[in-house]
């Protein structure tokens, strides 16, 4: 009830003094006309509004964090950035693992969501997820990140089913100079970073930087020990940018990383009672990936894009041990076709080279595999009437090892009733092509004491349930309806409004071949006594639909106070044989409230009020798949005070989820032990030279 | 652990119904010297106007302009914020002439522009445009340095929190555009 009411209050309050300010908006219009040029250039002018003002003309779901975001915000790291955006849901499961995905199904592994840091995929095919744990970038040089809600499949990879986050860097030549910051604080214990760039030639510019950062241990959910998730990183890099031609610009960069992860787990095994024991894993990660572009201009309105990438992954966990290795050329052509039609196509292979090591707790049969993936693309933009009504039309082509030829067509109209306002429809089809563990793992899950049987004289055997790969698993489906709506009601204001309805079918599901499971002999499979196997497949036996919407309101209320606002409401049924348990639920409604505020010109003060509703999680334990438990909502508040001495210092204070000791966000699907994010505060230092 | 989580969320619930909303109140009257302070205006609002004084103050040689035409044509290459900055500058009579403004989406026909106000384009794409327009008599105005760089005439650049010109006479001269010495004493002459 209160949090209704605070949240009522506080809209109604920003609505109503928003009515009052765009009323009382005088119309300088006219009389800056009049001004003489020595006036004009005398004037103090602000940009600020911008901001608020912009209107973006993709006909999709579009969400752009930009660095100013992202500093002010106070966020140390890319998965906590991303709660700025609506209609995504970021839940962390302890101090180095995230649960994020777009439009729902949110789990450690979600599977539906395409990541790029400069056009280098990042999700990893093992699982078609992605391990926040090991992707970084010198935050201070992110330009913006770009994230788009709903199937991107027509420009972007096959695993774009509900968003495209693409994480871009600044151009060499915009981080010219030093700079150095450090800091520290009660979670964050320790981080810096350094980086330096320099004119290396006659239109060619580099940059290298280092960083680095030592971060706490959470608490264990429910007591007041330490969860032992204690992490830290080392990372370096460069990219060079440089102009070769007038019509040519090429892209250089680098990075190479290692990274330190404490966990505790909890891993079954076939030792009685409990049947499972807690571990203390030190599991680290590491790699190196090297990119180029090159970028062709040959006319005003026609380029072309041929990129390469080499990533190296190392991951060791208790669980999990594994490398991978992908190679990836992608070509990208754009041109005007006619008048009024903008063609774009492209062709891109990638390779995968992998290798897991089997552990206690998973195998995966073979255990290196080289897949390969060709794609195809194109897509035409039709201008229909004339600044006023343009058609997209497009389709992706893959064929894949797994399941072959995929088709992945979409189709996007736009209209402009006026200059401020655009509406949007789109339909498209996307698939969700499998991991490799969905055809190939073997993963003991839980081992559970059995009921008492009466051919052993009424004793209890342990139950040992696996999850196991099925060779037949094929691609998941999803058909996405949108609609959306862009307006710029006054200069200094602009709503943003975008629903979706998704339609799935051959959802993952897991079930078991048989309905008793099979008695193993001692000795049969490794283990020395005797016990009972009770295997469970993964099928595409799932259906359901996911629905709902998202708001996202800018208002600059005066030069020196922005509020960002946005809601998103999300709807999750499943039909069918699939439950709950083996697809995870995301929050229903979430709400972000930024108040940006300048106290003085070199004081920046910001406020960040986050709300989530309830959401559903498996819990690992009982025959037959899992439990479902239920995360309690919070409302959680971060605040950020920076003040700059000078132009080239800044000192920032920082404080993050400061309404709570503690709150719990996430309880992992697997072995990871949930743990609680805690009140935390930091100090930080920010250097130009 | 339910009850914990319940508690501690009531407990907050509380505790952030007063304090966010007394702290903003606190900062509105606090930070409300600040709009008293506040003389100042839109960025675009004041590039316009001044596109618009160099409308006034350019001279065009007779071909630039089509058969006696009663207009000079500015066009723009930008966002909705540039579109509706440049409308405050829409129907302004300059002698005889009267302003029309043209919001371009693809860069095309850019024959009829006398002025064309550049903004957001990336380098690569602003050296193109520009070589394709070098000798037509169209006095091009952009935002920054490499604007200048890639063989553009003007920029108005934010220095300081103010505008300030920069003019590439060169590029001018090539255009066979002539610009009132009354603007250019207010800017800074530049090369390339």
């Amino acid at each position: 009830m209160h949090k209704k009411n605070l949240f009522l209050f506080l809209f109604f309050w920003v609505a109503q003094s928003g009515m009052a300010e765009i009323q009382s908006q005088p119309d300088k219009q006219k009389d800056v006309t009049q001004l003489d040029m020595a006036d004009l250039l005398n004037v103090k002018v602000t940009s600020v509004s911008k901001k608020a003002q912009a209107l973006s003309d993709a006909p999709s779901a579009i969400f752009v964090i930009s660095s100013e975001d992202i500093k002010r915000s106070g966020v140390t790291n890319v998965p906590e950035a991303l709660r700025m955006v609506p209609g995504i849901d970021v839940a962390r499961i302890n101090s180095n693992k995230w649960a994020i995905t777009s439009r729902g199904f949110n789990g450690s592994s979600a599977n539906k969501l395409l990541v790029l840091i400069d056009g280098r995929s990042v999700y990893t095919p093992a699982f078609s997820g992605v391990y926040w744990d090991a992707q970084d970038v010198m935050i201070e040089d992110i330009d913006r990140i770009e994230v788009i809600r709903g199937p991107g499949a027509t420009l972007w990879g096959a695993n774009a089913v509900n968003g495209v986050i693409n994480i871009i860097t600044k151009d060499a030549e915009k981080t010219q100079g030093g700079l150095l910051t450090a800091g520290g604080g009660s979670y964050e214990t320790g981080f810096g970073s350094l980086r330096y760039g320099k004119k290396l030639g006659d239109d060619t510019y580099g940059r290298i930087y280092a960083k680095g950062f030592q971060r706490d241990n959470f608490k264990t959910s429910g007591k007041n020990t330490n969860a032992g998730d204690d992490w830290s990183k080392q990372q370096g890099g460069f990219r060079i940018d440089s102009r070769l031609t007038e019509q040519d610009e090429l892209t250089l960069q680098g990075d190479l990383y290692h990274t330190d992860i404490n966990q505790t787990l909890m891993t079954p095994n076939f030792i009685p009672p409990t049947f499972n024991q807690t571990i203390s894993d030190q599991a680290y990660n590491e790699g190196w990936n090297i990119t180029s572009r090159l970028r062709h201009k040959y006319s005003t309105t026609a380029e072309y894009i041929l990129q390469f990438y080499y990533d190296h992954t190392r991951r060791n966990e208790f669980f999990s041990q594994q490398s991978l290795d992908t190679f990836d050329i992608d070509f990208q052509n754009s041109f005007e076709l006619t008048d009024s039609q903008d063609f774009i196509w492209g062709l891109g292979y990638r390779t995968n080279m992998d290798q897991f090591n089997t552990t206690q707790l998973t195998a995966l049969t073979p255990s290196r595999r080289n897949t390969q993936l060709f794609s195809a693309f194109l897509q035409d933009e039709f201008t229909l009437v004339e600044d006023a009504l343009w058609l997209t039309i497009g389709s992706k082509f893959e064929h894949n090892d797994y399941t072959g030829f995929e088709g992945q067509p979409t189709a996007r109209l736009m209209w402009a009733p006026s200059p401020k306002q655009r509406v949007w429809a789109a339909f498209s089809r996307s698939v969700r092509t499998p991991a490799r563990a969905e055809q190939d793992v073997d993963l003991l899950r839980a081992i559970l004491p059995s009921p008492p049987l009466a051919q052993f004289g009424g004793a209890s055997l342990p139950m040992e349930i696996s999850i196991n790969g099925n060779k037949a698993f094929q691609s998941e489906v999803e058909l996405t309806y949108e609609l959306g709506y862009r307006f710029t009601f006054s200069p200094k204001a602009s709503f943003d409004f975008a629903a979706f309805y998704n339609d799935y079918d051959k959802l993952r599901d897991t079930a078991s071949l048989s309905d008793v499971p099979t008695f193993v002999s001692p000795g049969t499979d490794g283990i020395l006594q005797p016990h009972l196997h009770l295997p469970l497949v993964f099928q595409n036996t799932g259906k359901g639909r996911t629905y709902g919407f998202s708001t996202s309101t800018i208002w600059q209320m005066s030069d020196w106070w922005r509020w960002d606002l946005n809601y998103s409401f999300l709807k999750t049924e499943f039909a069918g044989t699939l439950q709950v348990a083996t697809q995870p639920v995301s929050p229903q409604n979430k709400v972000s409230l930024r108040a940006l505020i300048n106290p003085a010109d070199n004081i920046n003060f910001d406020l960040w009020l986050r709300y989530n509703s309830d959401a559903i999680v498996t819990v690992p334990t009982v025959v037959g798949g899992a439990n479902t438990t239920t995360i309690k909502g919070y409302v959680t508040l971060d605040a950020r005070l920076a003040w700059k001495p000078m132009s080239n210092l800044e000192l920032s204070l920082v404080g993050q989820n400061l309404l709570a000791d503690r709150h719990l966000e996430y309880v992992d699907e697997v072995f990871v032990v949930p743990s609680e994010i805690p009140r935390s505060v930091y100090g930080k230092i920010a250097f130009d030279f | 652990m339910l009850n914990h989580t319940i508690s501690t969320v009531n407990t907050l619930f509380s505790a952030i119904k007063i304090a966010p909303v007394l702290m903003i109140f606190l900062l509105m009257e606090c930070g409300s010297f600040r709009t008293a302070l506040a003389d100042t205006l839109e960025e675009y609002t004041v590039k316009a106007a001044l596109s618009l004084n160099f409308a006034r103050f350019t001279e065009w040689p007779p071909d630039g302009f089509t058969a006696n035409s009663s207009v000079i044509t500015m066009c723009t290459l930008g966002d909705n914020v540039i579109h509706d900055a440049f409308s405050g500058v829409e129907k302004k009579t300059i002698g005889k002439k009267t302003i029309t403004v043209i919001n371009l989406t693809r860069i095309r026909d850019l024959n009829q522009c006398q002025l064309l106000f550049v903004s957001g384009m990336e380098k690569n794409k602003t050296i193109q445009l520009i070589d394709e327009i070098k000798m037509s008599p169209i006095l091009t105005i952009g935002e920054d340095d490499d604007f200048i760089k890639s063989g553009g005439m003007v920029i108005l650049k934010i220095v300081d929190g103010k505008v300030s010109m920069q003019i590439n006479l060169d590029a001018v001269k090539k255009a066979r555009l002539q610009i009132n010495s009354r603007v250019l004493k207010l800017a800074k002459i530049v090369s390339p």
